[in-house]
């Protein structure tokens, strides 16, 4: 499977589904996940969300008032896999490409080592945070 | 009673903690830990390893995780299978909490009021609770130095308005360990109580083996009984360094030395018109080395739902201080606080969970 896709500040708080088969027995499972941009660069914007953020949070205390210690904001997509029998993991980090393996003897870590069966798996991109206007981001999923 | 030493929210390189569980075990010890609970965001992988490292280091390794969620932080301790976070919405948080249960394990809020999203997403607890009974624990002391930290200070005050509506809620600190640096500010310590299961906490760890070859499912051990124990009995004190302890026990003029001691998180009947007696306890010896209280005076402060009771000047030394409550009708818990200097500043230093007091007539 090779899918890509956009997505805006509209995706926070979802979830996007990837369900796939795997039709023959694989000693490996690799997915290759990246996302791009990381951060906001707009220093316009990410003082404006920072301090909406810290008024709605009551952090607008008048005697510190530093935005900028909470910024460059950033972009937070992470990613689960569950196979047709069990949950895999999940690998919850900041790291905007990132590389997974799950086998017998070994997985990537957030995940299970296993063996892998065949038939519908479900990889999850988990969508905490979109803070840049777009966001593009591609998952390969592949078996040998 | 038997106090360990614990830390209760952790991550490794399973998340996004920047160590291994070797690595932050032996962390730990260094600071005099005897048990943590594994806690990474949204997976519990990280435990494939906690048989070989309790082995190897003695420490104990509660299982946990912390669902990492949208909407809040929660920790979830002593479950054996995974419970997926991912299919509940801001008003659903309370059918996960169930879930967790049914398999015996325990919940706790992590940092409630860390700022949130999209500064740190989900950081900040905006689930709505509509039945508190179902929340065993708050995590009010966050992160390195936590009692001059606006958001524990906060945490600490909604605990405490929590207690005045009645409910009955484990607070407990957590250094939401990520890394480990040489000059790291210090951190708390919760101490978790065992007195049945004493020798159920010193018995040898059962070895037990899955049958299949991967899962995340995951064994507990006799262990993880006595910390869920401590945990759902409230039987938690937690502190910078000097161990704080208390007990409550109704005044008997003729043989007060028998009256039945309660202990932190136990609910004591005080009948109308007797004195509550309070033994409180500071132990400056345990851990000594792995921490710094200069000399000084310090604050003994025995708090309530009806505000501070009791205060006094005390020396940084190991010692018991008796206090007697004479109108104790109109008090439904107590709990003991200790104020002083601290890695340069002036705050909270301890602090206990509470004795809850009921009043037969």
């Amino acid at each position: 499977m090779n899918v890509s896709g956009r997505i805006d500040s509209s995706a926070t708080q979802t979830h996007i589904t990837y369900t796939f088969p795997i039709l023959e027995q694989s000693s490996m499972i690799r997915i290759e996940f990246n996302y791009t941009p990381k951060t906001l660069t707009d220093t316009h914007q990410a003082k404006e969300m920072i301090e909406s953020a810290m008024l709605k949070y009551g952090y607008n205390d008048p005697q510190v008032q530093d935005w900028q210690k909470y910024a460059p904001l950033h972009n937070l997509i992470t990613l689960s896999i569950d196979d047709p029998q069990t949950h895999r993991g999940q690998a919850h980090r900041q790291d905007p490409q990132q590389t997974h393996f799950l086998s017998a003897d070994h997985a990537s870590p957030g995940f299970w080592k296993g063996f892998n069966p065949v038939g519908q798996w479900k990889v999850t991109l988990s969508i905490h945070s979109v803070v840049t206007p777009e966001c593009d981001y591609q998952l390969e999923v592949w078996g040998n | 009673m038997k106090w360990i030493p614990s830390e209760l929210h952790t991550h490794t390189l399973h998340s996004d903690g920047q160590h291994t569980l070797d690595q932050l075990v032996q962390s730990a010890l260094a600071l005099g830990i005897d048990c943590i609970a594994l806690t990474d965001h949204n997976t519990q992988s990280g435990l494939q390893d906690r048989q070989r490292v309790q082995a190897e280091t003695g420490i104990h390794i509660v299982p946990g995780m912390e669902w990492t969620t949208f909407y809040g932080h929660m920790l979830t301790l002593g479950i054996h299978d995974y419970v997926d976070w991912r299919s509940y919405g801001i008003y659903d948080i309370e059918q996960g909490i169930d879930e967790v249960h049914a398999q015996g394990g325990l919940v706790g809020i992590a940092h409630p009021f860390r700022i949130g999203s999209p500064i740190c997403t989900g950081c900040y607890w905006e689930y709505p609770i509509y039945n508190w009974e179902k929340v065993d624990y708050i995590e009010v002391w966050s992160t390195l130095m936590p009692a001059i930290k606006k958001d524990s200070q906060r945490a600490y005050a909604w605990w405490t308005s929590l207690l005045n509506e009645g409910h009955r809620i484990t607070a407990t600190s957590g250094r939401d360990w990520h890394r480990t640096e040489d000059h790291d500010a210090p951190a708390a310590i919760t101490y978790l109580g065992t007195e049945d299961e004493d020798q159920l906490w010193y018995s040898l760890d059962i070895v037990q083996t899955s049958d299949t070859p991967f899962t995340d499912h995951v064994e507990l051990e006799p262990k993880d009984n006595s910390v869920l124990t401590a945990m759902r009995q409230g039987a938690v004190t937690i502190t910078m360094g000097p161990l704080l302890t208390f007990t409550a026990h109704v005044v008997n003029p003729i043989h007060d030395n028998h009256a039945k001691r309660y202990s932190i998180g136990q609910e004591i009947d005080c009948p109308q018109d007797q004195i509550l007696k309070l033994e409180i306890a500071l132990d400056t010896i345990c851990r000594q080395k792995h921490y710094l209280l200069v000399d000084q005076s310090l604050r003994l402060v025995v708090n309530s739902n009806q505000g501070i009771l009791f205060e006094q000047q005390i020396p940084v030394q190991t010692e018991v201080y008796d206090c007697e409550l004479v109108q104790a009708e109109a008090l439904s818990w107590v709990r003991v606080e200790l104020y002083g200097y601290f890695a340069d500043m002036y705050s909270m230093i301890a602090f206990t969970n509470a004795i809850y007091i009921t009043h037969s007539s």
